[in-house]
């Protein structure tokens, strides 16, 4: 089983990796060439990155949670099947 | 005149010696419990194929924590201000999903069904080549040993600052625990111990934040220095310049994608139980590393306000010395187990899977087919030892500070990520293409990482070399044979 074996997987993989290229991206929030003062004077690119982790952190849940319900994840010898 | 560490730092050896002597017997009275029940070579190298969720989670981040976590990021944050925590920060969050997305499960499917121990046994059995094994064996090993030696490099600074003593006694003391409890239990001491370490991570991470935010007066008070002092430490690039966006990109793929490239992650997958582990050791992974690994390096921001002055190797000082100036003595030298234990942690399973590299992948695999179980059993605990005193070696002689030992070392290992994602996921991947990509891949990083730096336009001379890898694989497996159409069906019955 793997990131492409069937919908459900393609789909996970494609939220995955939108928030994966999301953070890259140079916007003010990730990353700032001017100081952008957050709460209490952080700069706001570092609270976005750990709200950004927290996103990321509650998405793995939810998808650890769909994967366990499924039968291919029941045991390690099943496949993955075609969806 | 003297520098500002000599003067602020005044050694502490008797609490220092004595809560780390208390430290250690905990440490060895784990390993000697593992010893018992250590059996075979699968118990040695993947505990079995059994560990559960708490273990593999506390585990996973515990070897990915290094003293590079503990002293060289906080050093880059002290020198670069906020734009320093560019290094970990943006990236903790994907260092545990990409890897189990990609490559993680079917892992673990072709460990429990064809008994895989190691990432060279998955490379020569996707591959169908002993020879390609022995390759990556080599190189794995070499690599690794960089990485041992970085450990060690902080446990000197951290013995001198603390006893006074030359930095060779706690390199040497180090490496002659960690082999200790590493050659007596393998995987099974090494987890076991990574689940106290661990935890004892987390705990120095939480007060290090507590202690430097306290020390300057407040997170607002020292968000108001920092600006007086100058902009640019609270923006990108930093104050030293260091992270424009090609870093910044370069950083958050580094420690998460190519991660996959790291022998240590197949071996953490190989030993989990089901599923059911896999995810909740993600989850507990991701928010150990997201949470603490965050705390201990804003400290190193924190510290250019209340321990101002310090330059170029003093910065690698700013956590051991914002514990010693804050808290009493003992309390301290718990903690600084804290930081200890985040190098030995990751040097135990680094000598775990590097003696597997030598006395399964090349010495059974290439030269002794006939050796049994038991001989490469009872050889892995003398080639642990051997390992262990190489890595020792580069601790003493010290050729680059920790953090760029680390990352030449990592990027060595991660030019095998073209092999491994495109043999997972493309079945025309052919043997002679990973072999041109491990050893062009591998000599054009080496090449790139120590005399090209200014050729890769900003970014991760890994980067680059991996891109040039995968064009490469590509290339050569359409103008070779492919691989055997039952050995593919074995990898690819997983869909």
């Amino acid at each position: 089983m793997h990131c492409l074996s069937n919908a459900f997987e393609r789909r996970w993989a494609a939220v995955f990796l939108a928030l994966y290229g999301l953070i890259m991206l140079p916007l003010p929030w990730y990353y700032n060439e001017s100081y952008l003062p957050g709460p209490l004077g952080v700069p706001m690119f570092l609270w976005g990155w750990i709200g950004h982790g927290f996103v990321v952190l509650v998405a793995i849940a939810i998808f650890a949670r769909q994967c366990l319900a499924r039968p291919e994840y029941q045991s390690l010898d099943s496949d993955g099947g075609e969806a | 005149m003297s520098s500002p560490v000599s003067q602020l730092i005044a050694p502490t050896p008797v609490p220092f010696f004595v809560t780390l002597a208390l430290y250690f017997v905990v440490i060895g009275g784990i390993g000697w419990y593992a010893a018992r029940n250590t059996k075979n070579l699968k118990d040695f190298f993947v505990l079995g194929g059994k560990a559960g969720a708490v273990v593999s989670g506390i585990a996973y981040f515990a070897t990915q924590y290094s003293m590079s976590t503990f002293m060289g990021v906080p050093a880059v944050a002290y020198a670069n201000g906020y734009a320093g925590l560019t290094i970990s920060v943006p990236g903790l969050a994907f260092s545990m999903i990409i890897p189990a997305l990609l490559v993680g499960r079917k892992l673990m499917q072709l460990s429990h069904t064809h008994g895989l121990l190691t990432m060279t046994d998955y490379l020569v059995s996707r591959y169908d080549s002993r020879k390609l094994g022995i390759l990556h064996a080599t190189m794995m090993v070499i690599f690794l040993i960089g990485m041992i030696g970085a450990q060690t490099v902080g446990a000197g600074v951290i013995v001198h600052t603390f006893t006074g003593l030359p930095e060779w006694v706690g390199v040497v003391g180090m490496g002659i625990i960690v082999i200790l409890y590493c050659m007596a239990g393998g995987m099974k001491g090494a987890m076991l111990t990574d689940v106290l370490q661990g935890g004892l991570m987390v705990v120095t991470a939480t007060v290090t934040f507590i202690v430097s935010v306290d020390a300057g007066g407040g997170l607002a008070s020292i968000n108001e220095q920092l600006l007086a002092k100058g902009e640019q430490f609270l923006s990108h690039p930093g104050a030293a310049g260091k992270y424009p966006w090609s870093a910044y990109f370069s950083m958050i793929v580094m420690w998460s994608f190519f991660t996959i490239g790291q022998p240590t992650l197949f071996t953490k997958f190989y030993a989990m139980r089901d599923y059911r582990t896999m995810f909740k050791a993600v989850i507990l992974g991701t928010l150990g590393m997201l949470v603490s690994a965050t705390m201990i390096e804003w400290s190193g921001v924190m510290g250019i306000v209340s321990l101002p002055g310090l330059t170029g190797k003093e910065t690698d000082f700013i956590v051991p010395m914002l514990l010693q100036q804050n808290l009493n003595p003992y309390l301290a030298a718990i903690l600084i187990a804290g930081i200890v234990s985040a190098g030995m942690s990751t040097i135990d399973a680094l000598l775990v899977v590097a003696t597997g590299g030598i006395t399964r992948d090349i010495y059974q695999h290439g030269f002794n087919p006939k050796a049994s179980d038991e001989e490469i059993f009872r050889l892995s605990r003398y080639v642990t030892v051997i390992i262990g005193i190489a890595g020792i070696a580069v601790g003493i002689t010290k050729p680059a500070s920790i953090f760029e030992l680390i990352r030449f070392s990592f990027g060595g290992l991660g030019i095998w990520v073209a092999p491994v994602i495109l043999g997972m996921y493309w079945k025309r991947a052919t043997t002679s293409a990973a072999f041109a990509a491990a050893i062009i891949g591998g000599a054009l990083y080496v090449s790139l990482a120590l005399w090209g730096q200014g050729l890769t336009m900003g970014f991760d001379p890994l980067i680059v070399s991996w891109s040039v890898t995968m064009v490469l694989m590509v290339v050569v497996s359409l103008f070779t044979q492919p691989v055997k159409r039952e050995v593919l069906g074995r990898h690819f019955a997983f869909a």
